[in-house]
């Protein structure tokens, strides 16, 4: 054994019961990010064929009333779409086409 | 030290609030006349809030008002970053008013989206009660579910988080990592309690979010919670290493039936408690806790009469299940709830609503909500 191994190998065990929940997280966290990256896309051919008024009545309905479009300025619909996506975490395609049809009022 | 670190972030939190705001509003002035450009970046802000007050009869001649609360919540964008406050006023027990920071966080628009979060979150992705059926303006009934809030966690932490929606297929993958301080441990009673900023111990809290709208287009969404904590109670104690696990499994469908003129909303969420054993005020027991909800609301949104279509019929079913042993000043209990609401707008309802509890008492509310 090389001359200091013991000490690693017990810094490396103190480590790992220091970090033991982080690591855990980010291994989880790190395969099933892997896993949505490799597998998932940023858009589906299904939503790519639907009106962002049809997502409008039914994203926003999915928690509350859906707004109208007249209640807010395009400037708001833009700041609302980023508050939006904090709670209901919504995809580009549906924040992309919900603020432009709310927009178009 | 820590706390220094913890001060110190909240304290920068505070300062690119109050910077950001008047600065804000005057490049927004500027934008409108400029066709909404403002070098270096386009600027956005907008006050919002919302509003609640009512009253709870328990009883001949027992009538009460509850105390009314109003929260403001500043928003603000430029270009990728997003930044957004709320502060919060109501009157305690005791009927002095109290003032205080409801959430304060700012974001950062990844793309495809993804974001990143920092600061202090209004309420965790945890389930969905507390983080998008809260506020009043929004849950059909007075009440929330019973024990809902008995989980530290559902009170909103201090942290960083990334969250993201892709699609797999013809279905959305919603997914949510956070890192925070974690909830508190009340060790005279085993029960856990809000996250603080200045946190209570060198343990953070790790937790995932995972939900799945099976179908793109309907806006049917299953979700899987995890959180997990080393430690909650305090440095020093003998509690700083009592480990938390929690699960949650939740489920929300918002579906238009034609059939029945209008909207169903069906929403459920199941809460699992597992605190790692200690004792509390000289009594050991597992303390492992549940929750859970039902709810089911119909809106005959189509129907000819505008009365009617305003109207909303809602009902839950909501328990709690306190550890045995445990001296929680609660019982095991279930709640039954009916309640009819009238939506005025879409932003502002007045609610009639009866509960009916095993163990704490019937009671009739009026409330009034609303988006401002």
């Amino acid at each position: 054994m090389k001359p200091g191994g013991n000490k690693m190998k017990i810094i490396m065990k103190k480590f790992i019961s220091r970090f033991r929940g982080m690591l855990f997280f980010l291994v989880i966290s790190g395969f099933a990010m892997a896993v949505a990256i490799s597998a998932c896309s940023t858009t589906s051919p299904v939503v790519k064929n639907v009106s962002g008024a049809q997502l409008w009545a039914m994203k926003c309905q999915s928690c509350h009333n859906a707004p109208p479009p007249n209640q807010f300025s395009p400037q708001q619909w833009d700041v609302i779409i980023a508050h939006m996506k904090t709670y209901a975490n919504l995809t580009q395609p549906e924040q992309d086409k919900i603020v432009a049809f709310l927009k178009q009022r | 030290m820590k706390h220094g670190y913890s001060h110190l972030a909240g304290t920068l939190l505070v300062a690119l609030g109050v910077c950001f705001s008047p600065l804000s509003r005057s490049m927004a002035q500027s934008s409108t006349s400029s066709d909404n450009t403002f070098s270096p970046g386009v600027t956005k802000d907008l006050l919002v809030g919302d509003f609640d007050f009512g009253a709870s009869f328990t009883g001949k001649n027992n009538l009460q008002y509850d105390a009314p609360a109003v929260s403001l919540i500043n928003l603000y964008r430029m270009n990728n970053f997003f930044f957004q406050a709320a502060i919060g006023g109501e009157f305690d027990d005791n009927g002095n008013p109290s003032i205080g920071v409801k959430f304060m966080n700012i974001n950062y628009l990844l793309g495809k989206g993804w974001e990143l979060r920092a600061g202090q979150f209004d309420a965790m992705p945890f389930g969905r009660f507390p983080r998008t059926f809260d506020p009043s303006w929004i849950w059909p009934l007075e009440g929330t579910p019973k024990g809902m809030y008995a989980l530290g966690l559902t009170n909103g932490d201090f942290g960083v988080m990334l969250q993201g929606a892709q699609y797999l297929g013809n279905s959305v993958l919603r997914s949510f990592f956070y890192i925070t301080n974690g909830p508190t441990l009340d060790s005279s009673t085993g029960l856990i309690g809000a996250p603080i900023i200045a946190d209570n111990n060198k343990y953070k809290m790790y937790g995932v979010r995972f939900s799945l709208s099976p179908y793109a287009l309907s806006n049917l969404e299953i979700g899987v919670n995890a959180a997990y904590t080393r430690g909650v109670g305090d440095t020093g104690t003998a509690f700083a290493r009592v480990p938390l696990t929690m699960w949650a499994f939740d489920f929300n469908y918002a579906p238009t039936v034609e059939s029945l003129d209008g909207f169903l909303r069906l929403r459920g969420q199941l809460n699992l408690v597992d605190l790692g054993n200690a004792t509390y005020s000289g009594v050991n027991y597992k303390n492992n806790s549940s929750t859970y909800f039902a709810m089911v609301a119909y809106q005959p949104s189509m129907a000819d009469s505008p009365f009617i279509s305003k109207l909303m019929f809602s009902t839950m079913l909501s328990h709690i299940q306190v550890p045995t042993g445990a001296d929680w000043g609660r019982p095991t209990d279930t709640q039954y709830d009916l309640g009819v609401t009238y939506w005025f707008n879409w932003r502002t309802n007045l609610k009639f609503n009866y509960s009916l509890t095993q163990h704490e008492g019937n009671a009739f509310y009026i409330h009034l909500g609303i988006q401002i």
